[in-house]
């Protein structure tokens, strides 16, 4: 054979097997591009999502109250498959067509979460008319008994012309059907079935159209419970989590407790339970131990008093002293040496009607109170629950039983173990986890990422959100058609991402995608929004003065102070640590007096929109942003020996490490410690003006005492058990009495003094009218300073004649 | 004669082999360029109209020839689903049980480019959009491009979906759009 006919040959064979070869590769090229396609929709839906939900919590004035939370998280549902749907080239109208392949998709807020997911909801029996029908109803057969998982239960049918209150054969109206009696299925046809525990309950669909009255599965798939699917968004789950002990708890550490935990994303708490006898409902910022070393009050009528003890502060009267700068200081010393006062930043400006005036900065008063509330909450929480260990967690939450049995319905026995073992190495195992979250010692800051607290509360988080995500895929799974949904393991750095701020995760599964199945997920944070404060998405521009003509006389030489509309060069906004801020310079001073700095969050530079009257907005801008630190891609900052660094760190650490002497007083012409103190101003007003879902309006613990024996006015009252025996530690007490009534002729009322056991006893007075013998309710409110044992109270009325008697006294613990 | 019956067909293997198949290769690497071109293009003019929220003549007519410096003619459809409501509340045409559920009708290519040529002259030929209107801009080529035209010496392929070069984007406009 010659040379040509060779290479025709070969180029016979070869050129198809090349082409079928290139055919396959680039298939498998366009499987790759089709992939990152719809990986980019699917990150473009989620990102529309994460604005439109930044968008409404931006215009809604409320958008931080839960019920208008959950309409705004629906709208960002809806924006998500309205995009998907667009760039899938399907119209909106297709929702339908989308929502198989979205097994879940994840909120994170900021004190919980939101998984909006597919469910199986059983479908009960209505009439025409949508009137849920029961068993006793017209129209309604028992047909059969049969058995099933949840033991014997009847099999019933129902007439759909029938309504609930109308055979369809008689010409009765309802009044006198009603009259007549009921359906045919009656109490006595039942009980000799053994089912008359079925009467006149309402009815769920089966399989096969028969109803039932319990919801259960047969071993005939037509006998079991039908169940249609619907798209939800389930129900609001709170970063929780539940902590028993049989000791461990309370000052001397030897008391029982059994307490719920609800976390945020940041470091406020909020604590329910039992410790000891008590019950407490509380709520604040855990702060450092120590972080607040001691708070200092003085004003009009008020000597100066220092104090350190959580216990000798009336935070209602402390918060209103905060609230009054003109009349009373408010110092709180912080551990790192930073002093913060209610009239920080005050400043004497010339008063339009001549003369000066002096005005105080709120932010300061703001973040008085933030320190003094935080203190107060941290203290408590430190001296009853750092003992607490990560092993004390309860796992009622979720078990790895309730997974199993979800794949149970799909895999042989044997698989079903080394699936759900999978499962299991996704959720963190506290029980041998012996480190103490809520450690008093000082390197355990819960405003620290590094901290003991943080690590474990974001260990709780991520393990509630984990398990109810495979759940919600698995459940969903169960009978979906061909493709199996699964939870996929998410990176340590996305957790990070996604435990750090408001976020939208969504999963898109089993789409097909050219030669194979198309299954990614996509993470969208937002700082931008109501409900939550990021430290380094707070803007900061200074306060200064500004020297104008107020009296028309030529010359610019009264003092006013600055806002940002005017047209000043100080209008341009920074971040804390950008080396652009200068907080301390000599203009943000009157004498000695630091004027302090306007602060906003981010979302105020993006969304701050007014409405005009034609509907379209325009941005009202507090202030101009400055290009190094709005652009996240090019943030440097400066440290103290002026190297440059990467600006996305650790803010609070940044400013600490870079102070001249750490710990130290505060030196205000210090550029660093001016930032500190900025910073702990700022963070402090921003927390304490956030909207929490799940705070408590008051902060108490309270323990009843009911009296066992007839107890009148005059006897003592005993506090059996009382947990908390110190005079200081009493918030107020509610004594219930009864039988009020008098011998003296011509007495209606009399007031009833409280006396504790060691002679003191309440200013105030309560007055009962001697003439009704119902019960009421007396309350005892007073601060008192004494650490003296509290064994009992006795009430003595202020007439001799008065009798009344004591039913229980419910003390209520600071 | 069998031998030069060979030698032709040899030379015509040759010839596909030497010059059809690497042209064919270099057209399709070169359509990747268009399609990459185009995409960023439309990209950039769907970010644009999002920003702003409206679409002018002038950023169309920039999209247009940016698109067409490829070498192709494209046929470019906008299609706007407008928002009736507030962005996702208190719909009067909601189904009971879903708050929060939007209703849009759609504005197409040709009811858009009416209205801004209408408008040219005093307001410049702007369409505006608003808050929660969502924007999607589809480009597909309607010539044949190259490689196109040799794919189809070998095989046909006929039909609608005949375009090589398409791109798409979208997104939900974040600002109400003014005439300035």
């Amino acid at each position: 054979m010659k040379f040509q006919h060779v290479s025709v040959i070969f180029v016979l064979i070869f050129i198809p097997i090349i082409l079928v070869s290139s055919y396959f590769i680039s298939l498998q090229v366009e499987t790759i591009r089709m992939e990152s396609d719809y990986s980019e929709k699917l990150q473009k839906a989620t990102y529309d999502a994460m604005r439109a939900f930044e968008l409404n919590t931006a215009n809604e004035d409320l958008s931080a109250v839960s019920d208008s939370l959950r309409s705004i998280i629906e709208a960002s549902n809806n924006i998500f498959f309205n995009t998907l749907c667009t760039n899938l080239g399907v119209s909106n109208a297709s929702k339908s067509y989308i929502q198989p392949y979205i097994p879940a998709i994840l909120y994170t807020l900021y004190d919980g979460y939101y998984i909006y997911s597919p469910t199986n909801l059983p479908e009960i029996c209505v009439d025409k008319y949508g009137r849920t029908i029961r068993t006793s109803d017209f129209g309604v057969t028992l047909k059969t008994v049969r058995s099933t998982s949840v033991g014997n239960i009847g099999f019933y049918e129902f007439d759909n012309n029938s309504l609930k209150y109308q055979d369809n054969s008689p010409e009765l109206d309802e009044a006198e059907t009603i009259a007549n009696g009921a359906g045919t299925v009656d109490y006595n046809t039942l009980k000799s079935s053994g089912i008359e525990q079925e009467y006149s309950q309402i009815l769920y669909k089966n399989n096969d159209g028969t109803y039932s009255t319990e919801l259960h599965t047969a071993s005939n798939r037509d006998f079991s419970t039908y169940y249609s699917r619907s798209y939800i968004l389930k129900s609001y789950i709170p970063y929780s989590a539940r902590y028993i002990g049989a000791t461990g708890a309370g000052p001397s550490g030897n008391q029982s407790y059994n307490i719920t935990i609800n976390y945020t994303l940041d470091n406020f708490i909020t604590v329910e339970g039992n410790i000891g006898n008590v019950y407490y409902t509380k709520s604040g910022y855990l702060i450092r131990n120590n972080l607040v070393s001691s708070i200092e009050y003085s004003g009009t009528g008020v000597p100066t008093t220092t104090t350190t003890d959580w216990t000798n502060i009336s935070k209602d009267v402390i918060d209103a002293y905060a609230d009054d700068p003109a009349h009373y200081e408010v110092k709180v010393t912080l551990q790192d040496g930073i002093v913060i006062s209610n009239r920080d930043g005050q400043v004497a400006i010339a008063s339009p009607t001549g003369g000066s005036e002096t005005i105080y900065w709120d932010d300061a008063g703001s973040a008085v109170k933030y320190y003094i509330d935080s203190f107060i909450f941290s203290s408590w929480f430190y001296e009853n629950l750092s003992n607490i260990r990560a092993s004390n967690y309860q796992n009622d939450q979720y078990s790895v039983t309730d997974i199993k049995n979800a794949i149970d319905s799909r895999l042989e026995q044997s698989l079903v173990n080394s699936e759900s073992d999978l499962y299991k190495e996704m959720l963190y195992d506290f029980t041998a986890d012996s480190t103490q979250p809520f450690s008093v010692d000082p390197s355990n800051d819960p405003e620290n990422q590094e901290s003991d607290f943080y690590t474990h509360k974001r260990a709780v988080i991520k393990n509630s959100i984990t398990y109810n995500l495979i759940l919600s895929m698995l459940v969903y799974t169960e009978d979906s058609r061909t493709v199996e949904f699964r939870m996929p393991v998410l990176s340590e750095e996305e957790w990070d991402i996604i435990l750090n701020n408001v976020t939208i995760v969504s999963f898109m599964e089993g789409f097909k995608c050219g030669l194979k199945y198309f299954n990614n997920y996509a993470i969208v944070t937002s700082t931008n929004n109501e409900i939550t404060v990021t430290d380094n998405e707070i803007y900061y521009v200074e306060r200064v003065v500004e020297n104008v003509d107020l009296d028309g006389d030529g010359t610019a030489n009264e003092q006013i102070l600055a806002t940002l509309d005017d047209d000043y060069i100080f209008e341009t906004a920074h971040r804390i640590d950008c080396e652009n801020l200068h907080l301390g310079d000599a203009n943000n001073f009157q004498g000695s007096n630091w004027l302090g700095c306007i602060s906003f969050k981010s979302k105020e530079i993006k969304y701050d929109k007014i409405l005009n009257n034609d509907g379209s907005y325009t941005y009202d801008h507090k202030a101009f942003t400055d290009y190094n630190c709005i652009v996240d891609s090019n943030y440097t900052v400066r440290n103290r020996n002026g190297t440059v660094v990467d600006g996305n760190t650790q803010v609070l650490q940044y400013l600490l490490n870079n102070r001249s002497t750490p710990s130290g007083a505060l030196n205000l012409s210090d550029d660093y410690d001016v930032r500190l103190k900025a910073y702990r101003i700022a963070i402090a007003k921003e927390r304490n003006n956030l909207y929490k879902t799940t705070a408590f309006t008051e902060n108490y613990g309270w323990q009843t005492f009911n009296a066992s024996y007839e107890i009148r006015q005059g006897t003592r009252f005993p506090f059996d058990h009382i947990s908390r025996s110190n005079l200081n530690e009493i918030l107020k007490i509610e004594v219930t009495i009864e039988d009020a009534q008098t011998t003296a002729p011509g007495v209606y009322s009399d007031s009833v003094v409280a006396r504790y056991d060691t002679g003191k006893q309440y200013n105030s007075t309560q007055t009962i009218s001697t003439t009704s013998k119902s019960r009421r309710t007396l309350e005892y409110k007073q601060d008192f300073s004494e650490t003296t044992g509290v064994g009992g109270i006795t009430l003595i009325p202020g007439d001799s004649d008065t009798e009344f008697k004591v039913i229980g006294v419910k003390v209520y613990y600071k | 004669m069998s031998d030069s019956l060979i030698t032709v067909i040899a030379i015509f293997l040759a010839a596909i082999l030497m010059f059809i198949f690497p042209l064919m290769s270099i057209a399709e690497r070169s359509d990747d360029i268009s399609q990459l071109t185009v995409q960023s293009a439309v990209t950039e003019f769907v970010n644009t109209a999002v920003g702003t929220g409206k679409i002018t003549m002038n950023e169309y007519n920039k999209l247009v020839s940016k698109i067409e410096a490829t070498g192709n003619k494209y046929d470019v459809e906008i299609e706007i689903k407008v928002l009736d409501e507030n962005i996702g509340k208190k719909s009067a045409w909601t189904q009971k049980q879903v708050i929060g559920e939007n209703n849009y009708y759609s504005v197409y290519t040709s009811q858009i480019m009416n209205y801004m040529a209408s408008m040219e002259g005093d307001g410049d030929g702007v369409y505006t959009m608003k808050e929660g209107d969502i924007i999607s801009v589809s480009a597909k080529n309607s010539n044949k491009t190259l490689s196109q035209t040799i794919r189809g010496i070998f095989y046909s392929i006929s039909g609608n979906g005949t375009y090589q070069i398409s791109a798409q984007s979208s997104g939900m406009v974040t600002s109400n759009g003014t005439n300035n």
